[in-house]
């Protein structure tokens, strides 16, 4: 084993990747060997530092919600939750917590929400001009246009009746004891629907699961608003909570 | 009540503590949830990653997007007996490669103005645990590692690949083989290129021990 192979094996040596027949050649040339030892402790001083950095951790130009920035973007290109050109394409959103992230998730979730609702804010109709060219020729010294005859609107044809449209949730959520679950139990039970709840868990969990259907029209709003009223009450005692929802 | 597209199969509360592998299953069969997970425990560390490899500290928002969205398209391709980590770190490697490619440039040199002043706290290296005693200790040791972060870009790039998979990203040689598309071997021989180098070009500021 000449040095450079020595190296590469002393590197290797440091992060246990090597065979116990490579590790002993490698021992034996730097036994033998003043500049590959003085080498191998450097690049051990080297490797320390590294490991030492937490890439785990969140790099600069990160945001805080790049994790739910992402989900919004796929969400948008995967799953079509761009504001619907037509009014009998459904909507659908999902607000996600999980174990450990119970406060993080809940605002994550709020953003969600948020980020939906200024995306179907952004769909409005088009306003009219502020001003017309007419109006900024206008003057003392000039009689101001007669007011323009407006052609009648065009006839429209009525659209044909479209069925009731229903908006139906599910949510599933952890609470570390009884009073948040009954709490979230009195709160969602203006909905209607069917209301699940378990015994505590050994970990002393109490899970509840809510199915509810409403009309379509201001169910989603409504039910998040619920969501986020429950947040700031009771955050700090939820485990996990998942919620999705369609409206068809 | 219709059965719910969304909701329709209820997945258990405790599914945040499952592996990532079995996450990625229920990707494979549409689970968009197990999906979303990933994404959430995963976005962090790939984002530090495109970090170091293109040197853009805003590179991590789109090349995230691209990176899931192509564990989505490509789901169909995770083998069941695959592991996540690396088969989702060489979706990310080539992606990557293709910004640096595409931008006409090395990677990591448009960062050297943009971040890594002496002092800051959102560089690279502001990430050690500090352990400094005393205001001198800590000045010390920001300058040093703000030293360590030109330095890491200044590592050439097969080399530079090889210490931020397997000293930053923590991934084994075989895991780093199997990203970067060539033996193990060659691994360790970058990485003990890489560390040197870095060695090399700390060696004009060093002035004691590594901390």
């Amino acid at each position: 084993m000449n040095c450079t192979e020595a190296k590469d094996a002393l590197s290797a040596l440091l992060d246990n990747a090597l065979t116990s027949d490579e590790a002993r050649e490698a021992e034996a040339h730097a036994s033998s060997c003043a500049g590959c030892r003085a080498w191998r402790t450097e690049m051990a001083e080297v490797r320390q530092l590294l490991r030492g950095i937490d890439d785990g951790d969140e790099p600069p130009g990160l945001s805080a919600f790049v994790g739910r920035e992402v989900m919004a973007a796929i969400h948008g290109r995967l799953l079509g939750t761009k504001p619907a050109p037509s009014p009998e394409r459904s909507a659908r959103r999902i607000a996600w917590a999980a174990a450990g992230f119970s406060a993080l998730a809940l605002a994550a979730a709020a953003g969600w929400a948020a980020w939906e609702s200024s995306r179907r804010g952004e769909k409005r109709p088009d306003r009219p001009a502020v001003a017309s060219p007419s109006a900024e020729k206008t003057s003392s010294s000039v009689k101001p246009d007669p007011e323009p005859v407006r052609p009648p609107p065009p006839e429209v044809p009525d659209e044909p009746p479209r069925p009731a449209r229903t908006h139906y949730g599910h949510l599933e959520l952890r609470a570390t004891d009884a009073g948040t679950r009954d709490a979230a139990r009195d709160l969602f039970s203006k909905w209607p629907g069917t209301f699940k709840s378990s015994e505590p868990s050994v970990s002393g969990a109490f899970a509840l699961t809510i199915d509810f259907e409403g009309p379509a029209s201001d169910a989603a709003d409504e039910f998040e608003k619920l969501l986020l009223d429950f947040q700031r009450k009771h955050g700090a005692s939820l485990r996990s909570w998942k919620y999705s929802s369609e409206t068809r | 009540m219709p059965e719910l597209v969304p909701g329709g199969e209820t997945v258990p509360l405790d599914w945040a503590s499952e592996p990532d592998e079995p996450l990625m299953l229920r990707v494979q069969s549409g689970d968009t949830r197990a999906l979303e997970l990933l994404i959430q425990r995963w976005s962090p560390r790939l984002a530090g990653l495109f970090y170091r490899l293109t040197g853009d500290p805003h590179a991590g928002d789109d090349l995230l997007q691209e990176t899931f969205l192509r564990v989505w398209s490509a789901r169909e391709s995770f083998r069941r007996d695959a592991r996540f980590s690396p088969w989702v770190h060489s979706i990310a490697r080539n992606l990557a490669a293709d910004r640096a490619k595409n931008r006409n440039r090395k990677p990591l040199h448009r960062a050297l103005n943009a971040v890594g002043a002496p002092g800051s706290t959102t560089t690279l290296l502001g990430k050690i645990p500090d352990h400094a005693t005393t205001p001198f200790a800590a000045a010390s040791r920001l300058e040093l590692l703000a030293k360590l972060d030109e330095a890491l870009r200044s590592v050439p790039e097969p080399y530079r690949e090889a210490v931020v998979l397997c000293d930053l990203q923590r991934l084994s040689y075989d895991d780093a083989a199997q990203v970067i598309g060539v033996p193990a071997k060659t691994v360790s021989s970058r990485l003990a290129r890489g560390r040197e180098h870095l060695r090399n070009a700390l060696a004009a500021f060093r002035s004691g021990p590594l901390p």
